[in-house]
């Protein structure tokens, strides 16, 4: 980690949003750091808030959404504190994003060429034309899309799924951004296929000079990726560490449990991992810990009070009463 | 008597190669799951072994009996024979109908004593652990998990005794999946039912089934015994998809193995052996020649002019490979 503070510091941050069954409570609290070199995972189930908060950071949140409190600091900036024509600014320049389903990204009536050429021309307004096409072909080749020049000229139907998260992924790299979001980015790929986009995203880290906040439901995946690993549940933080830390020795319940359902080492003739219960109703307000109704180890202070986020250990936190005692 | 058994069995759309020569057999009672990747042919099987799609080529036997003869003779009873979960569980349910009526709706096509059709509904519900008041909900007011729940429910409300499940627990929190899968599993062997289940998560298919086929490009290219498979599959393909699999992987503390390439289009698949362009151990001989589903040890088949050429990759060490004591 650099010593002179992360890139991006979220504090406090808070999010409600109305539905038809009533305010739901998105994100409670939410403190997180992002390195200013190296790639944070968030993982997280349905519900969790995760792309909630991907959605905070890039400033685009949905209509229904009631309330947003604390900061997001991208250095000195608060990005809560912007304005819409400010927010804009930062997007495809400082800020990029990475989403799950790249079909519904890419627009359909324009060539891969111009998705690229506009998005240099967007960060470099001075380049000429020709420039930036040989920028578009040369950021095309470094996603290991072969043919650079030709597949320049292709619509995205033309592209199989993987090849559009790759175009996807040029784009963002050709903004040069200090933190890219990839919200999701192989969950509509197939294995082997994701298998290729998780190398080059690993290839490109070394690469490029922003952070990553990878954000995923799969535990594995972000282990296997990201040095840094925050897991989320009901919109609150309830584990951060290192990847090897988080994996080796799993601090709150609910990561344990998590990974004991993922990473399954029962003999096969054992019922399959899994946590009792449901993904709690971001509707109904909750006054102690949000993971307390599923929690193997809850006890009367887990249903009263909400654990604080707290050092637990070097370089960790976590937001368990009992962190101490269930070790 | 298997209680599915498919033999050579092609699907042709248009140009696209469904599939291509495919034969196996499930024996009654079996747990077999079947994985594989888009344009597979995992969806085109589905629809073949309930009778939403004839077979353009070979022979599909349900119960010592083909499927056009299934359908001729009593397609009321065939389909009460095989259900089929569906994918897209909430697409599954008409938004127009109450659950109630959903179900009330099957129970009057195929004329089931109402009463112990209701009863059977109530064990069911409790079991999936949804409440009675979801009778009453519109498809819309349900949640995903709950619709998934009801599209097994429905599926198990007929009594089957073959069932295909396409991707039951796609969608469900990874938290959840474990319990309904436990579920289905005892209600299988109270039954006696014969199971096929398509799902990309091998962890999944590992715990759940006992013998799993891999297909490739409208193939069968891997027929095993479930355990031997994950310890040391013999087509080159399933070593690949077993070695990315992250859970696998870290298990293992194996490198993934990443193909290069696409998937190719079923439109024109590849000559010879139709994994060739992807696979890192492809020789001459399989560029030119198809490879057959040969026997191998174990009662294991494989469509490899090579198998066992490709193996784990052990030589580095993950960097999240748990340790024992954790």
């Amino acid at each position: 980690m650099p010593v002179d503070g992360p890139l991006l510091a979220i504090r406090d941050l808070d999010l409600r949003a109305t539905t038809p069954r009533g305010e739901a409570h998105i994100l409670k609290n939410i403190d997180l750091d992002i390195p200013s070199d190296g790639i944070v995972g968030v993982v997280g189930e349905s519900g969790s808030g995760k792309s909630s908060l991907a959605s905070a950071l890039i400033g685009l949140l949905p209509a229904n959404i009631t309330h947003i409190s604390g900061q997001i600091l991208l250095g000195d900036t608060d990005l809560l504190a912007l304005g819409e024509r400010e927010k804009q600014a930062l997007r495809g320049t400082r800020l990029a994003m990475i989403f799950q389903d790249p079909m519904t990204a890419l627009n359909p009536l324009f060539s891969i060429e111009r998705h690229l050429v506009d998005v240099v021309l967007r960060r470099w307004p001075g380049l000429s034309h020709a420039e930036a096409v040989k920028r578009a072909e040369a950021a095309i080749a470094a996603v290991g899309i072969a043919d650079a020049r030709l597949r320049l000229k292709s619509y995205p139907s033309n592209l199989s799924g993987g090849m559009r998260q790759r175009v996807m992924i040029a784009m963002a790299l050709l903004a040069e951004p200090d933190l890219l979001i990839a919200d999701e980015p192989t969950t509509a790929l197939d294995a082997t296929i994701e298998a290729q986009i998780i190398t080059l995203l690993k290839e490109l880290r070394t690469r490029l000079s922003g952070s990553i906040l990878f954000i995923s439901h799969h535990l594995g995946l972000v282990a296997q990726l990201c040095e840094r690993i925050c897991v989320m549940y009901g919109g609150t933080v309830v584990e951060v560490g290192t990847s090897a830390a988080i994996m080796r020795s799993p601090a709150h319940p609910y990561t344990r449990a998590l990974l004991a359902c993922m990473i399954d080492e029962a003999e096969a003739d054992q019922p399959l991992a899994f946590i009792p219960g449901e993904v709690p109703d971001p509707v109904i307000p909750v006054a102690g810990c949000i993971f307390a109704p599923r929690c193997a180890n809850t006890v009367d202070t887990c249903r009263q009070t909400r654990p604080a986020l707290r050092d637990y250990g070097k370089d960790r936190k976590a937001a368990c009463h009992r962190l101490e005692e269930i070790a | 008597m298997s209680a599915v058994s498919l033999s050579d069995v092609s699907v042709r759309y248009g140009r696209v190669r469904g599939l291509d020569g495919v034969s196996f057999a499930i024996e009654a009672g079996e747990r077999v799951g079947l994985v594989g990747e888009s344009g597979s042919g995992k969806s085109t099987l589905c629809r073949l072994l309930v009778g939403l799609r004839a077979a353009t080529g070979g022979e599909v036997r349900i119960l010592d009996r083909s499927i056009p003869d299934h359908l001729k003779a009593d397609p009321s009873g065939f389909r009460r024979t095989v259900q089929l979960v569906m994918q897209d569980a909430l697409a599954s349910l008409s938004p127009r109908m109450r659950i109630r009526d959903l179900l009330a709706e099957a129970i009057k096509i195929h004329a089931l004593p109402l009463e112990e059709a209701w009863d059977w509904i109530e064990t069911l519900l409790g079991r999936l652990g949804l409440s009675p008041a979801i009778l009453d909900r519109y498809p819309h007011e349900i949640s995903g998990g709950q619709a998934r729940r009801l599209a097994i429910l429905r599926a198990l409300l007929l009594k089957p005794r073959i069932l295909v499940a396409d991707e039951p627990t796609a969608g469900l929190d990874v938290s959840v999946q474990g319990g309904l899968l436990n579920l289905l599993i005892d209600i299988q062997q109270e039954l006696s039912l014969t199971w096929l289940l398509i799902s990309h998560d091998l962890r999944v298919i590992r715990r759940v089934t006992s013998r799993v086929i891999v297909m490739y490009l409208g193939q069968v290219v891997e027929e095993s015994d479930t355990e031997a498979l994950f310890r040391r599959p013999a087509h080159p393909y399933s070593t690949a998809l077993l070695s990315v699999d992250a859970s696998n992987a870290a298990e293992r503390g194996a490198r993934p193995i990443v193909l290069q390439g696409e998937i190719p289009s079923p439109v024109n698949p590849p000559s010879g052996c139709r994994f060739h362009t992807r696979c890192p151990v492809a020789k001459a001989q399989c560029r030119d020649k198809m490879p057959e589903l040969q026997p191998l040890d174990g009662g294991r088949r494989v469509r490899c002019h090579y198998p066992y050429s490709l193996q784990f990759d052990q030589a580095s060490t993950s960097t999240f490979a748990r340790e024992a004591s954790s």
